[in-house]
């Protein structure tokens, strides 16, 4: 049986409308807290609930320090959360308000200069917008 | 093209045109070609890519061989192979290439010995590079 499996290439990721040059993979990864709730009724396994969830999207991309310096550099300080959304291969879009937590970039003597965005989402995620 | 570039600037080097003239060779020598000749081999291309395709920088390895029957002139062809090719390690353009840096990865000896009693053998250096340019 054939699969349906998606792809990553053609996948899109923008930061306020404006499509970010270079980006070769998107990271989403989504964590809930859980909550220790056993006490002395619980036996010998604990019991939890669930808690507050939290979402953050990792973006390696080759690095092109001209062109990143206004389309990823400048959001870096931007004290707002800021639109972003992802445009997958198969139609669906990702979007949500965030901001740009963190930047790592590299540049090794013998290979390509290349980075990783680390966005943290604030509140929920729409997973089909 | 990469290919090109890179015999361009074997060629520009006088040392290396001061022994083997224009005879430096994709793949293979000619067969009219005396010692000493230069031979340079293409290995793999990687395009750099991203979500939308090829990025337009691509990173392709060569080896440039150098053969001589006098040893001492395979170790000077070496040497002036890495330090004509070493000039690039900052990038710069070639005619129409634009080459991004050449990473001098290492210099190995060759030998092929004689096939027959009264023939004499070819020495070899081998010179591998990585190339980084845009296409």
């Amino acid at each position: 049986m054939s699969s349906s499996a998606g792809i990553g290439m053609g996948t899109v990721l923008k930061i306020g409308g404006f499509a970010i040059a270079e980006i070769k993979n998107i990271s989403p990864s989504i964590d809930f807290d859980d909550i220790d709730v056993s006490d002395y009724d619980s036996g010998i396994w604990k019991e939890y609930k669930k808690g507050l969830g939290s979402c953050e999207v990792t973006a390696d991309g080759n690095w092109r320090p001209d062109i990143h310096k206004t389309d990823v550099m400048a959001h870096l300080v931007n004290t707002t959360a800021q639109a972003y959304r992802v445009e997958w291969t198969d139609g669906t879009n990702w979007t949500f308000n965030g901001f740009l937590q963190g930047w790592d970039g590299n540049g090794p003597h013998e290979g390509a200069l290349d980075m990783t965005l680390r966005i943290r989402v604030t509140g929920s995620q729409n997973y089909d917008a | 093209m990469i290919d090109s570039a890179i015999r361009t600037i074997l060629l520009a080097d006088a040392t290396i045109s001061g022994l083997v003239g224009t005879k430096i060779r994709a793949r293979v020598a000619h067969d009219a070609d005396a010692l000493p000749y230069l031979v340079y081999i293409r290995g793999r291309l990687l395009p750099l890519l991203n979500y939308q395709g090829q990025s337009g920088t691509c990173s392709a390895r060569f080896e440039i061989q150098s053969w001589s029957d006098e040893y001492s002139t395979v170790l000077t062809l070496g040497k002036a192979v890495r330090d004509a090719l070493d000039a690039y390690s900052a990038g710069g353009t070639v005619g129409a290439d634009t080459i991004l840096g050449v990473v001098i990865e290492d210099e190995d000896g060759a030998y092929e010995p004689p096939v027959k009693q009264n023939d004499q053998g070819v020495f070899g250096s081998v010179v591998s590079i990585k190339a980084w340019f845009l296409e």
